[in-house]
């Protein structure tokens, strides 16, 4: 009954509470409050104002032993007890004369809480832009987070894969996703895709908020296909492969075609592919710096091994088959490996 | 962290919650009737005279006639030199109508004696279970009976005359409000229940949702009415007054605001209690605050809920001041004095 209660809020001077303080701090964080209440939660707790300050003379905040919001002063943090959270803001505590029992605790308890509610506020656009590209997240859940993100009503946006490395070279709501491949950036894009200079990318076939795990599993297979010579896929260009390539990624034997690429030596892929990309034999030994007859040896070869001809039309479309699943059985997102 | 029942019941608020952690060793939830000796003996808020300092309020006791024309001691409070008329307080005291003194709770009503240059009179009326029903509701009307007669020394103005209590005080001042519409006086401007005790019959969901939890739950409950009622609570034998839930005719009462936490034994009696009001055409306001513990405002005042408790009390106590009737004719006021029965 409140009538029973005094200040009794405040912790006793003399008696350490470790539990009572982690519990304390544990059921705010739980609860989801805002930076406000937690130093709320520590004044009242100390009986002494409390303040934060963020890093780099961002937000500050000083609250009272009553609850009330004090004016910010000119004093430094550094006048009063104070602890460094691990984003480097400063949370501290005004008590004159010497600390209370429970002091260092409460500052410990309030810094983890601090860095936690400003991390999960920060990753708001982070955490909206994983769920609204996942095919585990309910509808329901995918359109709050695509409100969430100004694109409910997008007509058509597209899902753009990269490297997780470094910022992202494109823009757009981000976040960095685990992928059942490795970790991948993800960047859904309005409008046009600008992919700068050799920078490794696949992009989603276009669609609503709605459709945007379809179009990120295209983007992931169109980052997949891609190459040093052909860094930017667009699933949307792929045709008919999209869809080989996911009846392909259902499969955990490769296809047959795959692995026999996969065995060829260099020189023989090379000799292949020329072919492929220059669209005749002549023009690929150009490309090659090779003799055209020394070129359809190779093939007459290659052939044999492969069990079928590149150079007729049906083998063209055999081979420009093979090449994609070869391409997609590499490890990971198939990107090469970051540089130190 | 709280300790959870098999009912599933609202979550508490998490600035609340945390104040509970906090409190939940030197307060009990459950209050059973070997604590109350105890309970009496736990210390009480700030020492009263400091917070009168505080806040430039006098305080003057006196001694008037109570249930059975006992004595009885109620306290008058005002800002230091106020003069003329204004609007009157007429407190009555929470304490699951057990313990407490006519202090208790007394912080909120400061603020309003100074903000609306009100008087406020607060009542010691006697405590069960040593003094059972009516002797808590009949202390509390002959005090408001007294503040009535004396309001011109007193320099309130009649229309304006206000009753407000917390806790079993709110469901004193609702049972005193009742005795006034069935007595013909004194008019009340206003009723304040402040998460009021109204019903002894612990047969809402609120009750069986809080249980063993947060602060006075059903066991503290049960306790209270005990004292107050023995034998007869839960049974026909209970009247309107002492358990104001009990009545079915809550009209031509004055403006009620009421007011609970969504997690405290006596949200659904006070939510009902509105809906009577209004279903007899009435005027009442409601806040069920989300997250709510019974009496969390005092407990933890610094937290936003508090706060945001606190002044739409306080509002409507403005709007009900302010809308008042200009100054009762004193002669119509004396006219009814020599009217009034007993």
């Amino acid at each position: 009954m409140q009538e029973l209660v005094g200040r009794l809020t405040a912790l006793d001077p003399q008696a350490s509470e470790t539990l009572k303080v982690v519990s304390y701090f544990d059921t705010l964080v739980g609860g989801g409050v805002g930076l406000d209440s937690l130093l709320r939660g520590a004044a009242v707790l100390t009986g002494t104002a409390a303040g934060y300050a963020a890093s780099k003379g961002g937000r500050s905040l000083r609250v009272g032993p009553g609850g009330d919001q004090l004016v910010m002063t000119d004093a430094a943090a550094s006048d009063w007890p104070s602890r460094e959270t691990s984003d480097g803001s400063r949370v501290w505590l005004e008590r004159d004369g010497a600390a209370h029992a429970n002091d260092a605790m409460v500052l410990e308890r309030l810094a983890l809480a601090v860095a936690i509610t400003t991390a999960r506020r920060s990753n708001t656009s982070d955490a909206a832009v994983e769920v609204v590209v996942s095919a585990g997240a309910s509808s329901a859940e995918r359109a709050v987070a695509a409100a969430k993100l100004r694109l409910d009503a997008a007509p058509a946006i597209r899902v753009v894969v990269l490297g997780a490395e470094g910022p992202s070279p494109i823009e757009g709501p981000t976040s960095v996703v685990a992928t059942s491949r490795g970790l991948a950036r993800v960047v859904l894009v309005v409008g046009e895709v600008r992919v700068p200079a050799g920078v490794r990318a696949g992009i989603g076939v276009a669609g609503a908020a709605d459709r945007l795990p379809s179009s990120f599993a295209s983007a992931l297979i169109a980052l997949r296909l891609g190459t040093s010579v052909e860094p930017v896929v667009d699933a949307a260009e792929l045709g008919a492969l999209l869809f080989v390539a996911e009846a392909a990624d259902r499969h955990d034997e490769p296809h047959p075609d795959a692995a026999a690429l996969a065995a060829l030596d260099a020189r023989g892929r090379s000799v292949l592919d020329a072919v492929a990309d220059a669209g005749s034999v002549r023009a690929a030994a150009s490309d090659l710096g090779m003799h055209h007859s020394s070129v359809q040896a190779r093939l007459d070869a290659l052939a044999e091994v492969l069990g079928y001809d590149p150079r007729t039309p049906a083998g063209r479309t055999r081979y420009a088959l093979a090449r994609a699943l070869a391409a997609l059985r590499r490890p990971g997102l198939g990107l090469p490996p970051p540089v130190e | 962290m709280t300790t959870t029942t098999s009912t599933r019941r609202p979550p508490f608020d998490p600035e609340l919650e945390a104040v509970l952690g906090i409190l939940a060793e030197s307060m009990p939830s459950s209050i059973t009737p070997e604590l109350i000796p105890l309970m009496r003996q736990a210390p009480v808020v700030a020492t009263t005279d400091e917070l009168f300092a505080e806040y430039g309020v006098t305080r003057r006791d006196l001694t008037i006639r109570g249930y059975a024309d006992d004595e009885i001691v109620v306290t008058v409070l005002e800002r230091e030199g106020r003069t003329g008329t204004g609007p009157g307080i007429f407190h009555t005291h929470g304490g699951g109508m057990i313990i407490g003194d006519r202090f208790v709770g007394i912080a909120g009503i400061l603020d309003w004696i100074v903000r609306f240059d009100a008087v406020c009179v607060t009542v010691e009326y006697r405590l069960a279970p040593e003094f059972p029903d009516p002797y808590p509701v009949e202390d509390c009307y002959a005090g408001l009976l007294w503040t009535a007669e004396h309001a011109d020394e007193l320099g309130i103005d009649l229309g304006r005359l206000i009753i407000a209590g917390a806790s079993a005080g709110g469901g004193l001042a609702a049972g005193v409000a009742l005795l006034a519409r069935d007595r013909s006086g004194p008019a009340l401007a206003g009723q304040v229940l402040i998460y009021p005790m109204l019903d002894d019959r612990d047969a809402t969901v609120s009750t069986a949702q809080i249980d063993g939890i947060g602060v006075w739950d059903r066991t503290s409950n049960v306790t209270g009415w005990s004292a107050l009622l023995g034998d007869r609570r839960a049974t026909e034998d209970v009247s309107i007054y002492a358990a104001p839930a009990r009545a079915t005719d809550l009209s031509d009462l004055p403006p009620a605001f009421i007011d609970c936490g969504s997690a405290e034994v006596f949200r659904d009696e006070d939510v009902a209690y509105a809906s009577q009001i209004w279903a007899d055409g009435g005027q009442a306001e409601l806040h069920v605050w989300p997250g709510g513990f019974h009496g969390f405002d005092m407990m933890a005042p610094h937290a936003a809920l508090s706060k945001a408790m606190v002044e739409a009390r306080t509002n409507w106590v403005a709007r009900i001041l302010g809308a008042g009737e200009p100054p009762l004719d004193p002669r119509a006021v004396s006219l009814w004095i020599r009217r009034r029965p007993n």
